[in-house]
């Protein structure tokens, strides 16, 4: 042991860092299969809800974060910088869902879908938060889900194009060059799409009561 | 020519699992992975079986084993093993290596190109990342 | 601009999203006495508080994919791993063709070079190796490993079995409080005893690039 080891600590074998994703995905590239885990668990989530938003079925939307997350791990060597591993696999299951959204059959507007479903129907859906994050009165709460299940219904209803661009702007916080990037569109193509999503899903929202 | 789908001849079918039994008990020897011509076969096939149970090793498709051919009375071997942490891999694969040609040769074998590849070095205590 | 493209207009000419950019302010001039925009404004305050209540509400279950997602990825995966070069464990003594001197000729220099190139019958992996430095590298808290690079050295033909050395590169994050110098020359000596002792092989020399930090409380 030298000087060296008193100065610094050396952390005991089970205790293994949460590691940044620049790390997680250098060492992806190199070939670790641990890396690659973590990173499957950290976007398997988002990458699945932003397929289901498009796809309104849960099996069919699990396939596409597969497929994506495999196809990134056999080409992950090839990525020029490991910043660009968001971008990159966000466009990868973007361009796979809508590409199979434009090619496959559309399925018929299930009744039994649970989206459509008044929340007090659907099964399983009943959580208690850990720690309240909106209105605690019980009247205000079934409105928040009312509220909530009208606007799935209505981003439902957006053409693809526009929903795709939507989902990514409210519920995955990309910008509007990001968002070009992923889809393929120009800045400006991303804001016309946004603004004419938002047009709508505000129309379509007012005649709920 | 038999190709590499093909089950190896009966006689050798014996010699390979009385090699796979004694390679395993081999002192730092922590199991044997399937090679690299196991995985192809196993491709070719069209069959795939889920790798590993995870476990943090690396995994191939194919069966854990070894490659045996024979030219002759001259018998090659290639086997891929995973080595534990306490024991260097080099020191292992020598006592592989010999272990390989002391069994050949009481078989009646002259032992030709042993090739022996470390695939993973796994630790000897748990560890989670 | 293309005309789908084109932003969607209120019958009084204005821009939903001109209603959008104001909506937070009281009602400016124009909207004050127009009623497209001040029904815009009404729809778009409307939207806003349902993407709200998204936010506010509890995560749902079923936004969560299954298990059988992470399952089937990383089933995948793990067929798929990259060993990589086989990296030599020793170079076996190279046999010299009967009769030959130290001096040889030149031709019989050519075919025991052939010789040499061939497949060395002990290896390890690039990947195997690696794990090993990574996990060494790993045991130091003040960094995090990212690519290792591995060059191990050419093999001398002669007469003796020869040991095998290998060159390191690696990059790592350190954390903002370390003294860098220090912390090289420690991810050094843990890289060379791991190797020696779980590998048997030999470190030339490790070149350590710093190309990121990190926080020292995220350590």
């Amino acid at each position: 042991m030298t000087a060296a080891n008193c100065a610094t600590m050396i952390r005991p074998r089970q205790d293994r860092p949460d590691l940044d994703e620049v790390t997680l995905v250098a060492r992806s590239q190199d070939g670790d299969a641990k890396a690659f885990e973590r990173l499957v668990d950290r976007y398997q989530g988002p990458l699945f809800r932003l397929a289901l938003g498009m796809v309104r079925d849960r099996g069919w939307a699990e396939d596409i974060v597969q497929d994506a997350l495999i196809t990134a791990w056999r080409h992950i060597a090839g990525l020029s910088s490991p910043e660009a591993f968001p971008r990159w696999i966000y466009q990868i299951t973007t361009r796979r869902t809508l590409n199979q959204l434009r090619s496959r059959q559309r399925r018929p507007a299930d009744t039994t879908d649970p989206s459509l479903l008044d929340r007090d129907q659907r099964p399983g859906t009943h959580t208690e938060p850990a720690v309240p994050t909106g209105p605690t009165d019980p009247a205000m709460i079934a409105e928040e889900h009312a509220l909530n299940d009208a606007l799935q219904t209505e981003v439902g209803n957006l053409p693809d194009d526009l929903r795709v661009c939507w989902i990514l702007y409210a519920n995955h916080d990309r910008s509007y060059a990001e968002i070009g990037g992923i889809v393929g569109i120009t800045h400006s193509a991303v804001r016309g799409r946004i603004a004419r999503a938002r047009h709508q899903l505000a129309e379509e929202m007012t005649p709920w009561r | 020519m038999p190709g590499p789908a093909d089950p190896p001849p009966a006689d050798l079918t014996g010699l390979n699992d009385k090699l796979t039994a004694l390679i395993t008990a081999v002192d730092g020897v922590d199991r044997l992975h399937p090679t690299l011509r196991r995985a192809v076969a196993t491709v070719a096939a069209g069959v795939l079986h889920p790798a590993a149970p995870w476990s943090g090793r690396p995994g191939r498709p194919g069966q854990p084993g070894l490659d045996l051919s024979r030219h002759d009375n001259q018998i090659d071997v290639v086997a891929d093993l995973g080595t534990t942490a306490d024991h260097p891999a080099v020191t292992v694969c020598r006592a592989v290596r010999q272990t390989i040609q002391n069994t050949l040769q009481d078989a009646g074998y002259r032992p030709g190109t042993i090739t022996i590849t470390v695939v993973n070095v796994a630790e000897t205590h748990q560890t989670t990342l | 601009m293309a005309l789908a493209d084109q932003l969607p207009q209120l019958e009084c000419g204005r821009t939903v999203e001109d209603v959008w950019a104001n909506a937070a302010a009281p009602a400016n001039q124009h909207e004050q006495h127009c009623e497209y925009c001040q029904q815009a404004r009404h729809n778009l305050r409307r939207l806003q508080q349902a993407i709200q209540a998204e936010r506010s509400l509890p995560p749902d279950p079923q936004q969560e994919p299954s298990g059988r997602v992470r399952a089937g990825i990383m089933s995948i995966v793990r067929a798929e791993i990259r060993h990589g070069r086989r990296i030599p464990l020793e170079y076996p003594p190279v046999e010299q063709p009967a009769g030959n001197t130290q001096t040889g000729s030149l031709t019989d220099a050519a075919t025991d070079d052939t010789a040499d190139a061939a497949d060395p019958e002990l290896a390890i992996t690039e990947y195997a190796l690696a794990e090993v430095i990574r996990s060494a590298a790993d045991d130091i808290i003040e960094l995090r490993a990212r690519r290792i690079r591995l060059t191990p050295s050419p093999q001398r033909s002669g007469p003796e079995a020869e040991p095998v050395s290998v060159q390191v590169a690696i990059s790592v994050s350190a954390s903002a409080s370390s003294s860098i110098p220090e912390l090289a020359e420690l991810l050094r000596e843990r890289i060379t005893v791991a190797v020696a002792e779980q590998v048997g092989l030999s470190i030339s020399r490790v070149d350590v690039a710093v190309e990121d930090v990190h926080d020292a409380w995220a350590s």
